[in-house]
C-alpha cells in the first residue's frame, strides 16, 4: 500500500536531518541573527531552479517509465554479473529466481533451500575444507589432546542448560512524576520461568532485581540467579539458589558500606561448593553527577550448598575492564580479564587466592578473548589479535580502519557505487580498500595455555577473521568459530560514526589429535559493531 | 545526564537509565507521540514503550544518537497504535501530513515497477540533501514528527501562510525529483 511504504520510508530518513530538525531550537537564536540577505539571496536561487526545473518536465515524464523498467534491469545484470564472477550456473533459475537468489545472498538472509548450494561456493572467505584434513592450518602440534574432555562452559549461557530453558519477564512500577502523571518506575519483580522439552517446570518471582538469562545457571544444589539488587538508594549484588519447585532457598547478598559489589560469574567446584566471582569497582566522590573510577577489586567467595560463606577473598585490578570468563581448573579456577588491551589469566587455588598471573601480551598485537575452555590438562582460548594501540578505548580493535575512514571519507563516497546491497541498506561506505585493511585487521587464534609454565601458544590462527566460541560436537570433537570478514561498511551519522564489519560463521572442527578434520560454512552470519 | 553516561546504565541494567531517559527526553517523546495520535493518555504510554524498547535493545545495541534512536522507537510505536486504535477515522495531524506527501508519489503503472521502501527513504534522503536547512527543517518536523503548521510558524518565526505555501513548494520539487528518479508507489 502506498501509505505504507511512505510510512515506512519515513522511519529509514536519515537521522542526521532528523537531528537536525528537532534541535532546531537551539540554534534558533543564531538563526534570528543571521544573514537577512541571504534569505532573499536563497529566495531567488530557488525559484530560478524551480523555473528550470518547470522547464524539463515534459522531458522527465517522457522518459520516466523508461528508467522504471532500466531499473528493474539493472538490478538483474548485477545478479548475472554475480553469478559469472564466482562460477555460478544459472541453469534451472529464471530472472526472478536469479534476482531472488543475489539478494539473499548477499543479504545473508535465506528463505529457500535451492539457494544453499549457491552459498557454499559464493561467500567470500569461505575456504575449502577437505585438503585441510590431517593439515594443520600452522605448525605446531599439541602435546595431549587425546584425554577424555572435560567440558565445562564458561559464563556465556544463553538461557539454555542441558536441555533447559529459562524466560523472563520484568514487572515495573507505575509511580506518579513530578506533574502528578502515572508514569514508569522502578523494576518491581523479574519472573523466572524454568522449562524442559517446551514443558514449565517452575517460575519464580525475584523481588527488585534485574533477572538475565545470562545470570542464571543451573547446579547439583539448584537453580543459581544472580544480579544487581536495587530499591533506592541501596543496591548491591545478589546470587539466589532456586529450588526445582521454584522456590528460593537461600540468597547471598554482597553489601558493601562503600560501593557496590556485583556478581559476575559463578561456577560449581567438583566438591560440590559453589566458586562467586564479584566486582567491586571502587569509585572517588567528585563532587558531580557520577563518582570517578579508580580501580576494580576482584572479589572469590567460596560458598556452601545451603549459601554460607566459607572463604571470602578479594584482590586488586589495576585498569581492569571487569572479569570476561571464569572457568575450573583441576584444583581451582582460571578467572580471564582484560587489563586495558591486554587479557590477563589469573589462576586461583581452590579457596581463591591467585597462584600465578599469565597475559597474553605482544608488542605488535593486542588480543581480545572470545571464549575459554578447559579440555583435559590444558586450556583453550579462542581470541582474535589486531594491531597494537595504546587506546583504551572500546573500539581499540578497529582504530586502524577508523583512522583510514575519517581520511578517506570523499574517495569512500565514490567507491560505494560498488558496495553491496548489505553496506548500502545501512547507508554506509565503502571501499575496496576499506575491505582488504579490515580483512588484514583480524586474525583468529586458537591458544593453548599450559598450566604449568603459564605460557600461551599458538595452536590455530585463520586470518581475515575474528574470533567466536567454542563447543562439543556430539562426538566429542572440538567446534571452534571464526567469522570470516566478508563486508564493512563505514556509516557517518550527524556528530558520530559507526563501523560495521559483517562475516560469515565458519566452524572449524579440531580432533582429539589436533588436527583440524573439519572446515565448514554454518551458512550463518555475523557483524562486529563499533 | 549525558547520553553516554545513561547509555552505560543501560549496559550495567541499572533501572535508573529508563528514568534518566525519561527525565531527559520523556517531553520530547510525548510530544511526538501526541502529534501523531492527539491523546495525551496515548502518547504517556507509546512514551513508556518506547524507553522499555529501549531497555530490551541497549545492550547489545548501542545507539550512536540516543534521542535520535529513542524518538524513532516511540514514533514506530505511535504509528502502530495509531493504525490499530483509528482505522476509519481520520483526524490526526499525522494523516493530514501523509495525505500531502502521499500526492508527491507518482503512482507505479504495474507492481513490477514499484519499489522498495528502502529505495524511497534513499530517494527522500537525497532529496533532502537538496534543500536548504530551513526547508530541510519543515519536511522533517512536518512529515516525521506530524508538527502543525501553526507550531511550525511559531518555531520558525513565519506566518502560517508562508509555511503552508513553503511546504507546498518542497512537495512540488519533491514530487518533481522522485518522478526524475524513477520512484514509483
Amino acid at each position: 500500500m502506498k501509505r505504507d511504504k511512505i510510512t515506512e520510508a519515513l522511519s529509514g530518513l536519515d537521522e542526521k536531518y532528523i537531528d537536525e530538525a528537532l534541535n532546531f531550537n537551539q540554534e534558533k537564536t543564531d538563526a534570528k541573527t543571521g544573514d537577512n540577505t541571504g534569505k532573499h539571496r536563497n529566495k531567488a536561487v530557488i525559484y530560478r531552479w524551480i523555473a528550470i526545473a518547470a522547464g524539463f518536465v515534459l522531458v522527465l515524464t517522457a522518459v520516466s517509465t523508461v528508467i522504471a523498467i532500466k531499473a528493474e534491469e539493472a538490478e538483474y545484470n548485477k545478479a548475472l554479473a554475480f553469478f559469472e564472477q564466482n562460477y555460478l550456473s544459472v541453469e534451472g533459475l529464471d530472472r526472478a529466481d536469479i534476482k531472488k537468489a543475489y539478494k539473499e545472498i548477499i543479504s545473508g538472509r535465506y528463505e529457500g533451500e535451492d539457494v544453499s548450494e549457491v552459498i557454499k561456493k559464493v561467500i567470500p572467505g569461505y575456504e575449502i575444507a577437505d585438503s585441510a584434513i590431517n593439515d594443520p592450518l600452522v605448525t605446531g602440534e599439541p602435546d595431549s589432546l587425546n584425554e577424555q574432555a572435560t567440558w565445562i562452559r564458561v559464563n556465556k549461557a544463553l538461557g539454555r542448560d542441558r536441555g533447559y530453558n529459562f524466560t523472563i519477564k520484568w514487572k515495573r512500577k507505575e509511580v506518579p512524576d513530578k506533574d502528578g502523571n502515572m508514569t514508569i518506575g522502578p523494576l518491581e519483580k523479574s519472573i523466572v520461568t524454568c522449562t524442559k522439552d517446551d514443558v514449565a517446570i517452575w517460575t519464580a518471582e525475584i523481588e527488585k532485581m534485574h533477572v538475565d538469562t545470562l545470570y542464571i545457571k543451573r547446579t547439583s544444589v539448584g537453580t543459581l540467579i544472580w544480579g544487581l539488587y536495587q530499591d533506592r538508594p541501596v543496591q548491591y549484588g545478589k546470587l539466589i539458589c532456586v529450588d526445582d519447585n521454584g522456590k528460593i532457598i537461600w540468597e547471598k547478598c554482597y553489601e558493601n558500606s562503600s560501593d557496590p559489589e556485583t556478581v559476575r560469574a559463578v561456577l560449581e567446584s567438583k566438591n560440590g561448593t559453589i566458586a562467586v566471582f564479584s566486582l567491586r569497582t571502587v569509585t572517588e566522590d567528585t563532587g558531580k553527577e557520577y563518582s570517578k573510577r579508580i580501580d576494580n577489586k576482584i572479589g572469590i567467595s567460596i560458598i556452601d550448598k545451603d549459601g554460607r560463606e566459607l572463604s571470602y577473598k578479594s584482590f586488586e585490578e589495576k585498569g581492569s575492564f571487569g572479569i570476561d570468563n571464569a572457568v575450573l581448573c583441576k584444583d581451582g579456577f582460571l578467572l580471564a580479564c582484560t587489563r586495558k588491551s591486554t587479557p590477563v589469566i589469573y589462576m586461583l587455588a581452590s579457596d581463591g587466592s591467585v597462584e600465578r598471573e599469565m597475559s597474553l601480551d605482544s608488542e605488535d598485537f593486542d588480543y581480545k578473548i572470545t571464549d575459554m575452555i578447559e579440555y583435559g590438562e590444558n586450556f583453550i582460548l579462542s581470541a582474535y589479535a589486531y594491531p597494537h594501540t595504546e587506546s583504551n578505548d572500546y573500539s581499540r580493535d578497529v582504530l586502524k580502519l577508523l583512522t583510514y575512514c575519517v581520511s578517506h571519507k570523499q574517495e569512500m563516497k565514490n567507491d560505494t557505487e560498488n558496495a553491496s546491497e548489505l553496506v548500502k541498506a545501512c547507508y554506509g561506505l565503502y571501499s575496496d580498500e576499506l575491505l582488504e585493511l579490515a580483512k588484514e585487521n583480524f586474525t583468529a587464534v586458537m591458544f593453548l595455555c599450559n598450566k604449568d609454565t603459564g605460557e600461551f601458544e599458538a595452536f590455530y590462527s585463520v586470518k581475515d577473521s575474528w574470533s567466536g566460541e567454542f563447543s562439543l560436537s556430539e562426538d566429542g570433537k572440538l567446534q571452534w568459530f571464526t567469522i570470516s570478514v566478508s563486508d564493512i561498511a563505514y556509516v557517518p551519522q550527524y556528530n558520530s560514526c559507526s563501523l560495521i564489519v559483517f562475516g560469515n560463521v565458519l566452524c572449524n572442527v579440531i580432533d582429539e589429535e589436533g588436527c583440524l578434520t573439519n572446515r565448514r560454512n554454518t551458512g550463518k552470519g555475523d557483524q562486529l559493531r563499533r | 545526564m549525558e547520553d553516554r553516561q545513561i547509555i552505560e546504565l543501560f549496559k550495567e541494567r541499572s533501572e535508573q537509565a529508563i528514568s534518566e531517559l525519561s527525565k531527559k527526553y520523556g517531553p520530547l517523546c510525548r510530544s511526538v507521540a501526541f502529534g501523531i495520535l492527539k491523546d495525551e493518555r496515548d502518547a504517556e504510554e507509546c512514551a513508556n514503550d518506547a524507553f522499555l524498547g529501549a531497555w530490551n535493545t541497549i545492550p547489545p545495541f548501542e545507539p550512536e544518537n540516543l534521542q535520535t534512536y529513542v524518538l524513532k522507537l516511540i514514533r514506530n510505536q505511535a504509528i502502530k497504535r495509531y493504525e490499530a486504535n483509528t482505522a476509519m477515522k481520520r483526524n490526526s495531524i499525522y494523516d493530514v501530513a501523509l495525505d500531502e506527501l502521499e500526492d508527491c508519489f507518482p503512482d507505479a503503472s504495474s507492481v513490477e515497477d514499484e519499489v522498495e521502501a528502502k529505495e524511497v527513504a534513499r530517494a527522500i534522503n537525497r532529496f533532502l540533501e537538496t534543500l536548504d536547512k530551513q526547508d530541510r527543517i519543515m519536511f522533517i518536523r512536518r512529515y516525521w514528527k506530524a508538527e502543525t503548521v501553526e507550531s511550525l510558524a511559531a518555531e520558525l518565526n513565519r506566518t502560517n501562510h508562508y509555511i503552508s505555501v513553503r511546504l507546498s513548494r518542497i512537495r512540488e520539487r519533491l514530487k518533481k525529483y522522485l518522478k526524475k528518479e524513477g520512484i514509483f508507489l
